[in-house]
């Protein structure tokens, strides 16, 4: 869980657009894949991995397009860190990166000064919203 | 309940024919008779349409091989018989005049057999596109079926047996109207020429049958063939019964069917087809096959038990949930190659994706024990058993494995 927790870090302690750009665009990166390399072995709970991968696909896709990200961020990352046998534990602390990423989403959206960028942190946060929502374990 | 098949329009068509059989002996007036001569025309006329679609699908043969034990040749010489029936109905029509006809039960039951294949042969072109040239392509997945020689030999079989029956018919009416005021005898002659023509096409349609024997999956397979229609959207309305899940699963992937089976000349690009749908697409589409393989594989186990399938299935169901598995995969890995891709338009905007939901959606109420199923983890729920006791079957319908095996077809 090393790796969740650093890309926590990051986005509880991005200063500036750029950094929450940076930050946000890691953090969709990391939860795309290992959402995509896990849930495969559970019927239970594969559907609830598999779309949480297709919106942080969606959320870093968003991230890309927007004009702050600093030049050179977008490229795909390895296929993430080792995952946990416990698929119960792991959607937790992913859900938990998630919360944590939806929040700094939508305070970059609230602190953009282009709209353009304000919409895309509005939208990615959407995204990680829904990551969050599919993930976590409480009704 | 489901739309027709072309069994069940078949069925409808003889069942009408027998009972026009049924002829009173006396009592016969001359209207009746001259409007059941002309529907039993109309009748012949729509025999030798189904003749027509064979003959136009082997014209070459026709054409290039003088051998008179294929099926194109037996449906030829069917036709021409029919043709010749035709005329011997006409010239009994004429023989007793043009005058207004009123509505009789003997003519009302031929009518209804006309209507029954009319709407029989309406329903085979549903499976087949003609473009202005006049060349056909397929439309739906059972055009294959349709130019199968299993196919053509259950439809001749079918033509020859009808054929029969309306000879039956004829013969029956020329009988009974011998002796008859007002009625000439130049009628009965016709009728037993038309009855004479009749039984040669029923011989000239199973002429074939020596070299392409009809065969159970080939009528099984003519029965079961289904009106490629497009069924209206079932949005989900809260917890479904069993048979409504299963009847809406079916539904959804009918419509997505269609909807892949767009002639690549007709294709256009389209805004409304993003990356984010194409990936969300195939997102789903793994997740219908992961559930396929839950649903299977508890049916697999199941097996030989009380109320269950029977164990000669087991290795069947293990075999498809073997290629569901397989298909998720794939699945998985176009969604995957998809997460690189981007396009000029964002959304979920493609056309199938509503319909995707739903069946995903009612996969997930089929196949884990949560009327309520949702793909987020707060709704996951074991995988549900399927209903084996007689009771719990009656409960959910017995629409269950139908439902699953449908599945593994889609999309």
């Amino acid at each position: 869980m090393g790796e969740i927790d650093r890309r926590r870090r990051c986005l509880e302690q991005a200063c500036g657009l750029a950094a929450a750009l940076t930050a946000s665009w890691d953090a969709f990166d990391l939860l795309r894949a290992i959402c995509q390399q896990s849930g495969h072995g559970s019927h239970e709970l594969f559907a609830a991995y598999a779309f949480a991968a297709q919106a942080a696909a969606q959320g870093r896709t968003i991230i890309r397009a927007a004009p702050s990200l600093p030049a050179g961020h977008g490229a795909e990352t390895g296929a993430g860190e080792c995952v946990p046998d416990d698929l119960d534990e792991l959607a937790d602390e992913l859900a938990g990166l998630a919360r944590v990423l939806h929040g700094c989403l939508a305070s970059a959206a609230r602190e953009a000064p282009d709209p353009v960028d304000g919409a895309a942190c509005a939208d990615a946060a959407i995204q990680a919203a829904l990551v969050c929502e599919l993930l976590a374990g409480d009704r | 309940m489901g739309a027709a098949t072309f069994g069940e329009l078949l069925g409808a068509a003889s069942g009408h024919l027998q009972a026009a059989a049924q002829v009173p002996d006396a009592g016969l007036e001359r209207e009746p008779v001259v409007a059941a001569i002309r529907q039993a025309r109309r009748l012949v006329g729509a025999l030798s349409r189904y003749l027509d679609d064979v003959i136009a699908d082997e014209q070459v043969e026709v054409i290039m091989i003088r051998d008179a034990g294929t099926q194109a040749h037996a449906a030829v010489q069917a036709r021409e018989a029919l043709a010749m029936a035709g005329s011997s109905l006409r010239a009994a029509g004429h023989g007793i005049g043009h005058e207004m006809l009123r509505a009789d039960p003997l003519a009302a039951r031929l009518a209804e057999a006309v209507m029954c294949l009319r709407a029989g042969r309406d329903l085979l072109r549903t499976h087949a596109v003609t473009n202005s040239d006049g060349i056909r392509s397929p439309a739906s997945r059972w055009t294959a079926v349709l130019t199968t020689p299993a196919f053509t030999a259950a439809l001749l079989d079918q033509i020859a047996r009808q054929s029969r029956q309306v000879a039956a018919w004829a013969s029956a009416l020329s009988d009974a109207t011998a002796g008859q005021a007002g009625i000439p005898y130049q009628v009965r002659g016709s009728l037993a020429s038309a009855h004479h023509w009749l039984l040669l096409a029923a011989a000239a349609a199973d002429a074939s049958q020596r070299r392409s024997p009809v065969t159970p999956a080939g009528e099984l397979l003519l029965h079961a063939i289904p009106a490629n229609a497009v069924p209206d959207p079932q949005p989900l309305s809260g917890a479904e019964p069993t048979a409504v899940l299963c009847e809406g699963i079916a539904a959804s992937a009918m419509r997505l069917r269609a909807a892949v089976r767009w002639p690549a000349e007709q294709a256009a690009s389209s805004p409304a087809l993003t990356a984010e749908s194409w990936r969300w697409t195939a997102t789903a589409t793994a997740v219908a096959a992961d559930m396929s393989v839950a649903l299977l594989r508890s049916l697999a186990e199941r097996t030989g038990q009380a109320g269950g399938p029977p164990a000669t299935a087991r290795q069947l169901l293990a075999d498809t949930a073997a290629a569901a598995e397989e298909a998720c995969g794939s699945w998985r890995l176009v969604a995957a190659a998809w997460k690189k891709m981007t396009t000029e338009t964002r959304g979920l905007t493609a056309p199938g994706v509503p319909d995707t939901g739903d069946l995903v959606l009612r996969l997930g109420r089929l196949a884990f024990a949560d009327p309520l199923w949702a793909p987020a983890r707060s709704r996951h729920a074991p995988v549900r058993d399927p209903p084996t006791s007689r009771r719990a079957q009656a409960r959910h319908g017995r629409s269950w494995l139908p439902c699953t095996t449908r599945l593994t077809r889609w999309p």
